[in-house]
This record gives C-alpha cells, structure tokens and sequence, in this order.
C-alpha cells in the first residue's frame, strides 16, 4: 500500500520520459540551448517545444530568446524551484527504486 | 522510454559536453604555464636585480608599472583572451550543429574540494616541522608550497574526472600528482620550481587537449561527410 502512496506522489510533470531528460540535460548545467536539447534527448522540435513550453509554465524552467550573431537562439535554463523539484523527484525515485528491489 | 540509467547517462554527457572537445584543456595549458612564468618573474632574483636596476635608471614608476603588468594586466589578458577565443571556436565551428551548455559553475565535488585543500596544509604545516626540526632547508618548504599544489591540483582532477565520466583527468591526476613530488628533489629555486611546475602541466594538458581536439574534429568530419 506504502508503495502505491510513494509512486503517487512522486511528480508527473517531471516522471513523463520525454520531461525526464530535458529535467536531467538541464540539471546538469547552468543552461542549454534548443539544439542541444534536440540533440541529446531525441525529441523532435515540435515534441521539444510543447514539454519545453509545460515545464515553463509550471515554473521548473526558463525561455530565453536572444540571437546570437545573426542566428535565433533560444537558451533553457532550470528555475531554482525546478531544480529543487528534481532533486526531490531523484530522490524519490530512488527510494522507490530501492524498495522494489528488495 | 528513458529509464533513470539513461537519464543518468543524460547528466554525465552534459556534464562533459564543455570537457570532451579538449578546448578547457588548451585554456588551462595557456594559464598553467602563464602562472608558472610570473611565479617565476615574480620570485627569481635575476628578475628582481633587473627590475631594480631598472627602477634606479628610469625611475620607480618602472617597478609599479612592472608589477602591476606581470601580476594583474598578463594573467587577465591571457585568461580572457583564451577563453574569448574558445568561445568564438566553439560557436563558429564546434557547437554550431550540437548545441550550446553553459557549464555549472563548479563541477568538483564538495567533499573533494576539501580533501585537496586538507592534503596542501597537511604537506605545507608537516615540511615547516620537519624545518624547524633542522631536518630540511628554507628551499625544501618553498619547494614544497609548489608540490603541494601539484598533490591538491592531482587530487582535484581526479575527482573532476570521476564526476563527469572522463578518465583522461583520472589519469592526468594520479600522474601528475605523484610525478610532481620529484619537483621536491631537483636542485631548483622557488621561482625555478613554480616554472617547471607550470610549464610541465601546462604541456602536459595542451598534449591531451590535441588529442581530444582532433578526436572531436575527425568525428564532426565524419558526420558532416556522412560517414
């Protein structure tokens, strides 16, 4: 029952596969840009954009367009919220993991 | 679907995205050995008794100005202008087609940092006992200050390269590190000492920067001939 409670409370926003690792690629830098994103995660630019665009309305990241040279760049950073969010999600996850294997 | 081994596998690719390219480690070849010739500048007396013959015929403006040229105006023309030229490669060439990460701000685990740090006074406080013992001369600490820091810098590598997944800086680190404690038995001044230090780990890491640079450039020509 305990691991019913705990696989509900863990955060959907980020436990969706695709929102999981743009949340993992962005954890482990100050910020990255869409091309990067398209590149490690595997996503498709309009599949990129529609999570990219959930996650920043629940505040998790940030949306900086800007050009660089004569190019558009568009920058995603995590929020400190988000950040948080995700440590908290890693950790869950973990524990959950851990049980089920026992 | 991605599991939490992919994303996992996720963190530590970007990571060392900024790290894979070899560029940092042509930045640090250029810093290291710039450190290593001020230190030298700064502590040799060959240096010192031109400056101050100088300081005599022209003035003692020669010596502020010197001082501040070497200590200040050198190091950050070099840091910025290496790292401005990184920047324009990778933007221009590199990272046009893969994208852009700004690196965190610090890649070294906490622990480490305090390890590496523990490890330079524990070297520096043991060689000052062992001085005032009578059991090593003035020029052993000094030597010592330069080796530490090799021991700390070794250290600090090797956790670095633990955290993103590169062994070239776990191998770097163990090399480095137990090859810089010879620093401690040649016959060489502070200043000589500090040279030798930057100008060996500075070569050292220009070395594996090449390589790592035209590993990424054979593979982006590949890519780009479709290979």
């Amino acid at each position: 029952m305990d691991e019913i409670k705990d696989i509900a409370s863990l955060d959907r926003l980020i436990h969706e596969p695709a929102r999981l690792a743009i949340m993992a690629v962005l954890s482990a830098c100050e910020r990255a840009d869409f091309a990067y994103l398209l590149n490690t995660t595997g996503l498709s630019k309009g599949n990129l954009s529609s999570h990219l665009s959930k996650l920043d309305k629940a505040g998790y990241v940030i949306i900086t367009k800007s050009f660089r040279g004569k190019y558009p760049n568009t920058a995603c950073a995590l929020t400190p919220e988000g950040r948080k969010a995700f440590t908290v999600y890693q950790k869950q996850y973990l524990a959950l993991a851990e049980r089920f294997e026992e | 679907m991605i599991s939490r081994t992919n994303a996992e596998e996720l963190i530590r690719q970007t990571k060392r995205y900024e790290f894979s390219d070899g560029l940092r480690d042509l930045q640090l070849a250029m810093v290291l050995s710039t450190l290593g010739v001020i230190s030298w500048l700064t502590f040799d007396l060959v240096y010192a008794r031109t400056l101050v013959r100088l300081m005599y015929t022209l003035g003692a403006w020669v010596g502020w100005l010197s001082i501040l040229m070497i200590v200040i105006v050198v190091p950050v023309l070099v840091t910025s202008g290496v790292r401005e030229l990184i920047n324009h490669a990778r933007q221009r060439w590199l990272w046009r087609e893969s994208g852009m990460v700004e690196s965190l701000s610090w890649l070294v685990p906490r622990w480490v940092t305090v390890f590496a740090v523990s490890i330079y006074l524990i070297a520096v406080v043991f060689s000052l006992r062992l001085h005032f013992a009578g059991q090593v001369d003035t020029l052993f600490v000094l030597r010592m200050l330069v080796v530490a820091a090799a021991w700390s810098t070794g250290v600090t590598l090797v956790g670095f390269g633990l955290n993103i997944g590169l062994r070239r800086y776990i191998w770097l680190g163990v090399i480095g590190g137990l090859g810089s404690t010879l620093f401690l038995f040649l016959p060489l001044t502070f200043g000589q000492t500090a040279l030798v230090f930057g100008l060996s780990w500075g070569f050292t890491f220009a070395v594996i920067g090449i390589i790592a640079l035209r590993r990424t450039l054979f593979s982006l020509q590949r890519t780009h001939s479709g290979g």
